[in-house]
């Protein structure tokens, strides 16, 4: 029957394609193409575990999935990042038998929110985790009201919500839904006042009055109430506290967990994963034991050597300007002398001249932290442009206008070398870089 | 001393377009004029004839929605301050605003100022192009992404389009809103940083005597590399 063969040729294809290092989207999207109702067909008893959200998704899946792993469940998950129609697929048919029965104790999928309706149309998660919700890639994305709406048609008001208590706009989603919440307490790093150019929520959500903060933690995300309407979130279950950057360690409601990447973006992602477990039953001790023993993936940032001289890739994609300010916020907390690197390109994906993506950059932050920044890419006069409108002093804004320069205007720079750019552009970077 | 207005700066903040009033702060530094920046919303009073200049940007659509309402108090105000000649900065989708009406994808259809006679539509159908456009003698870039659009924009136009969309679905002509010192347009860019000889014009509007010639070599060099491309681009 079309089951059977949908789930027999999605396994060819993810045995060839596996060793070769192929995506994880295509077995699932030639499954569906020979049966389209396949999603309805798996059988389990395994609880269902959604993870969405703008930014850390991926990150978060990966943590999720290793803690549960360590405790000894069988877990079936599209940890790749795979997280569209066919990546849903993929990791169903790839754990499932011929006949479609999963054999796991939890199925944990990162969804892309956008897709959410197609993926959810013939199945539900049991739980949804959103790990936050800022506007994202306008080029592509249109604005974050479009993904709530599709958020709404996607998912049932039986599914049990895990919310960022510190984010207004994700936190509010679905009322109708039942929900918990998780918070990061105050910390050394959080701010009065906002540090980003980018903050999507300046008025609240419910009543368009003027939304204040206790702190913030970044862009949006912090401790927020409307004085107006009184929106509040109160009653977080899962609370981070006692965080210390120095060693990426804090407490989840007593119960101490270690991150490798120290910075309170991860660290609250981090608190997601753990609240996902403490939802499902599972003692938060030992939850937060296994959740210190992950390595998470380095894809966004490398280490090299550069004549002798530190370099760090650090990826982001471009017209996100809430992972780029991370980017940013790494190379400020780093110590020493530093030299920044940015390769600004057209847009990628649609060959666009565009640059008003820079605007919602805090590049600002970077003045005091680095001696200078070279500005490299067909659209580096733009960078330039930013800096100087930015208050950058021209002493500090080195202008390259073709690769094969950069190496010569690198040595004339001091300490550490961070490298900006889109995963798209890398590769080009680090060709002219003599480096190991 | 001048003072500038930012009109709903909290609900139209959308797509890096605070770089517009980032240009003018810099040049106003610059030349060593006093200036104030206020920053107004809905529930704020607001005296428009105080203000030299008044900027109004892009936000969400669900955002613009709430302000049409809001903003319909303000409509003999902001009427006779465009009528004085005072300057005004329109981006994006705020331009709804300030015609006659505009629809909202659901069929719903708000109350425009009227400045204008054009009406206007959100939807889903997305436009997206680079701008190659012309204003007086010089030539302009700018960057359309926008899923509304205008209907009857008949006169008052700004921009001579070389290439790229103009205000409407099919537009190729003009784009752009122009009536003695209201400049309205869908060009992103930020319009001013990317275009310094328009920003030029307008410090010299809003300046008037207290004009004086700065040094934006970067802006230029950022803009001719601009145009250049996008020259490169057309000849294809």
């Amino acid at each position: 029957m079309k089951r059977t063969l949908a789930i027999l040729s999605g396994k060819i294809i993810n045995a060839i394609g596996k060793p070769l290092g192929k995506g994880t989207n295509l077995p699932g999207e030639v499954a569906l193409k020979i049966d389209a109702a396949l999603l309805s067909e798996f059988t389990y008893d395994a609880t269902v575990i959604a993870v969405s959200g703008s930014n850390g998704k991926t990150s978060t899946t990966n943590l999720l999935t290793h803690i549960l792993r360590s405790m000894g469940f069988k877990v079936v998950s599209n940890e790749k990042g795979s997280n569209l129609l066919g990546g849903v697929a993929t990791a169903f048919l790839t754990g499932s038998d011929m006949k479609g029965h999963v054999d796991a104790d939890y199925i944990v999928l990162e969804v892309d929110e956008r897709f959410s309706p197609l993926i959810f149309r013939h199945f539900s998660p049991d739980y949804l985790l959103v790990t936050n919700l800022f506007r994202d890639q306008l080029t592509r994305n249109g604005n974050v009201d479009m993904i709530i709406e599709k958020l709404q048609e996607a998912i049932r008001p039986d599914v049990k919500l895990i919310l960022n208590g510190n984010d207004p706009i994700s936190s509010t989603i679905l009322p109708d839904n039942s929900r918990v919440y998780f918070t990061m307490n105050r910390t050394e790093r959080s701010t009065d006042a906002p540090r980003n150019i980018t903050v999507d929520t300046k008025v609240c959500p419910s009543c368009h009055g003027h939304l204040e903060y206790d702190y913030y933690h970044y862009n949006h995300i912090g401790s927020f109430h409307c004085p107006n309407c009184g929106l509040q979130i109160k009653d977080s279950r899962y609370t981070a506290d006692n965080v210390d950057f120095r060693d990426g360690s804090m407490t989840v409601n007593g119960c101490r967990v270690t991150s490798a990447l120290p910075d309170v973006f991860n660290l609250l992602n981090t608190t997601a994963a753990i609240a996902v477990c403490g939802e499902l039953g599972l003692d938060l001790s030992q939850v937060c034991q296994y959740a210190s023993t992950f390595k998470p993936l380095k894809q966004r940032y490398n280490e090299y050597s550069v004549d002798g001289r530190r370099a760090v890739l650090l990826l982001s994609k471009n017209q996100n300007p809430v992972s780029y300010d991370q980017s940013i916020e790494h190379v400020c907390q780093q110590p020493g002398q530093k030299t920044a690197v940015v390769f600004v390109n057209n847009i990628n994906h649609t060959f666009n001249l565009d640059t008003t993506w820079l605007y919602d950059i805090s590049f600002e932050l970077l003045k005091d932290h680095v001696e200078n920044i070279i500005c490299i890419g067909p659209r580096n006069s733009d960078l330039v442009a930013r800096l100087l409108l930015g208050g950058f002093d021209e002493k500090q804004v080195i202008s390259v206008d073709t690769l094969s320069e950069l190496p010569a205007a690198i040595k004339k720079t001091q300490g550490d070398i961070y490298l900006l750019t889109e995963l798209y552009d890398a590769h080009k970077i680090l060709e002219v870089l003599k480096h190991d | 001393m001048i003072r500038i207005l930012h009109l709903y700066h909290d609900l139209l903040d959308l797509y890096g377009d605070g770089g517009n009033l980032l240009a003018v702060s810099y040049c106003l530094d610059r030349m060593n004029v006093q200036y104030q920046i206020d920053k107004k919303s809905l529930y704020d009073d607001i005296d428009f004839m105080q203000y030299d200049m008044v900027y109004i940007g892009v936000g969400k659509d669900s955002n613009i929605n709430i302000i049409a309402g809001d903003i319909l108090q303000h409509k003999d105000a902001i009427t006779e301050y465009v009528r004085s000649g005072r300057l005004m900065l329109s981006i994006g989708n705020s331009r709804l605003l300030f015609g006659k009406s505009f629809t909202d994808s659901s069929g719903h259809i708000y109350e425009g100022l009227g400045l204008f006679d054009y009406t206007g539509t959100q939807s889903s159908q997305v436009f997206i192009s680079d701008d190659l456009v012309r204003y007086e003698d010089q030539e302009l870039y700018g960057f359309i992404n926008r899923t509304s659009q205008l209907e009857n924009v008949i006169d008052h136009n700004l921009f001579a389009i070389i290439t790229g969309y103009g205000d409407g679905n099919s537009d190729i002509v003009f784009e752009g809103t122009h009536y003695r010192n209201f400049f309205g347009t869908w060009l992103l860019g930020p319009l001013l940083v990317k275009n310094p000889g328009f920003l030029k014009m307008i410090l010299k509007e809003l300046l008037k005597d207290d004009y004086r010639d700065i040094d934006v070599t970067f802006l230029d060099k950022a803009h001719d590399r601009t145009i250049a491309d996008i020259h490169q681009r057309i000849k294809k």
